[in-house]
């Protein structure tokens, strides 16, 4: 699959690209919410990875503009971060809303872990 | 109009983003090791560590919990999953103790999930064990009931945490370098952590005896609510 990974932490980015891409996809990687943007502009991802905790715009900005473009509103979105405040009630209707598929919680998921959710994933075009 | 800022506060807000940074750094310290096919040693620390600095700083940002029925069993599995390969890491023998069939009770499921992992995680750790050459030490992950309630903690044969135990380490709380003047409970931080989760569960983490074993747990009310449906 072609993914779109968000993710501003250099080191992480390196891992996650890494694993995802041993995994068997291919990754395109952007470092904030502007640059993600333009990134599913440039080529559309079957599926985008986020880390929410982003510099400027966080993710849940992201993703109110990601969903915004009717075209775009079918992309899965996965949600891997280091923010545990995500997985609070308060924002579960929201990310409910803005489709995300999954929410994973970075200092309890291995890459392994993220990998076999990206890979449930049905690309939305071959 | 923001008022001065104390320095005691000033210093919980240092102390708390320089957790948030050592929480990320051991994010890629997993990550990099997972990366790597190190699961055996590197990622087992980090993950360990993490799991307390994570604790840290979700007790310090949660002012109250909403306390709803949790099913006992559900959250120690995850724990004894969680806690796996640390156990495998340590030569202890990690069990659940299933024998006790109990309804759900009061909580708040992270936070008790929280506090059975870092008080299993000490006792795992703790070194007793290691005099013990015949049999690998035991912690077991278990419910049973009690007066008023439902007692779920951790129990293990290879280390007694007293009442007294706790009570010193609740006394030289943020008075000591060391969170224990317990040698044997390395990871008295974590004990502390524990503490305030279960304070936040409305409850108090207490030494308790569960069969043979000695351990450290927390009183939940069974779900009221449930016990009408049954």
């Amino acid at each position: 699959m072609k993914l779109l990974l968000i993710e501003p932490d250099r080191i992480m980015a390196y891992a996650e690209r890494r694993a995802l891409e041993v995994a068997g996809h291919s990754v395109q990687w952007r470092q904030t919410a502007q640059t993600g943007i333009d990134g599913v502009d440039h080529e559309l991802p079957d599926a985008i990875v986020l880390e929410v905790q982003l510099g400027i715009h966080n993710g849940i900005e992201f993703l109110y503009e990601l969903r915004s473009y009717p075209e775009w509103q079918h992309i899965p979105v996965v949600i891997y971060t280091v923010n545990h405040l995500v997985f609070g009630d308060e924002f579960a209707l929201s990310l409910r809303k803005l489709g995300v598929t999954a929410a994973l919680y970075k200092p309890r998921t291995s890459l392994r872990t993220l990998c076999q959710t990206v890979n449930t994933l049905a690309p939305i075009h071959a | 109009m923001r008022g001065p800022v104390d320095s005691t506060e000033q210093s919980d807000r240092l102390m708390m983003a320089l957790a948030e940074q050592l929480k990320t750094a051991l994010v890629q310290i997993g990550q990099l090791a997972e990366l790597a096919s190190d699961h055996s040693s590197i990622s087992i620390v980090a993950t360990q560590a993490l799991r307390s600095i994570d604790a840290y700083l979700r007790s310090e940002q949660q002012t109250s919990l909403t306390l709803e029925p949790v099913s006992i069993g559900a959250v120690l599995y995850d724990v004894a999953q969680e806690l796996s390969p640390l156990a495998k890491q340590c030569g202890v023998l990690l069990t659940i103790d299933e024998s006790t069939k109990t309804e759900p009770v009061m909580a708040h499921r992270e936070a008790l999930h929280t506090m059975i992992t870092l008080v299993g995680g000490t006792l795992i750790q703790s070194p007793q064990h290691l005099d013990q050459n015949t049999e690998p030490a035991r912690v077991v992950l278990g419910c049973h009931r009690a007066k008023g309630g439902i007692v779920v903690g951790a129990f293990a044969d290879h280390t007694q945490v007293s009442a007294a135990n706790l009570a010193d380490t609740r006394a030289i709380y943020g008075r000591a370098v060391q969170a224990s003047t317990q040698t044997g409970l390395q990871g008295a931080a974590s004990l502390v952590l524990a503490d305030k989760l279960t304070t936040q569960l409305q409850s108090v983490l207490k030494a308790y005896k569960h069969s043979s074993l000695h351990g450290v747990g927390a009183l939940l009310l069974p779900s009221k609510q449930l016990q009408l449906l049954i």
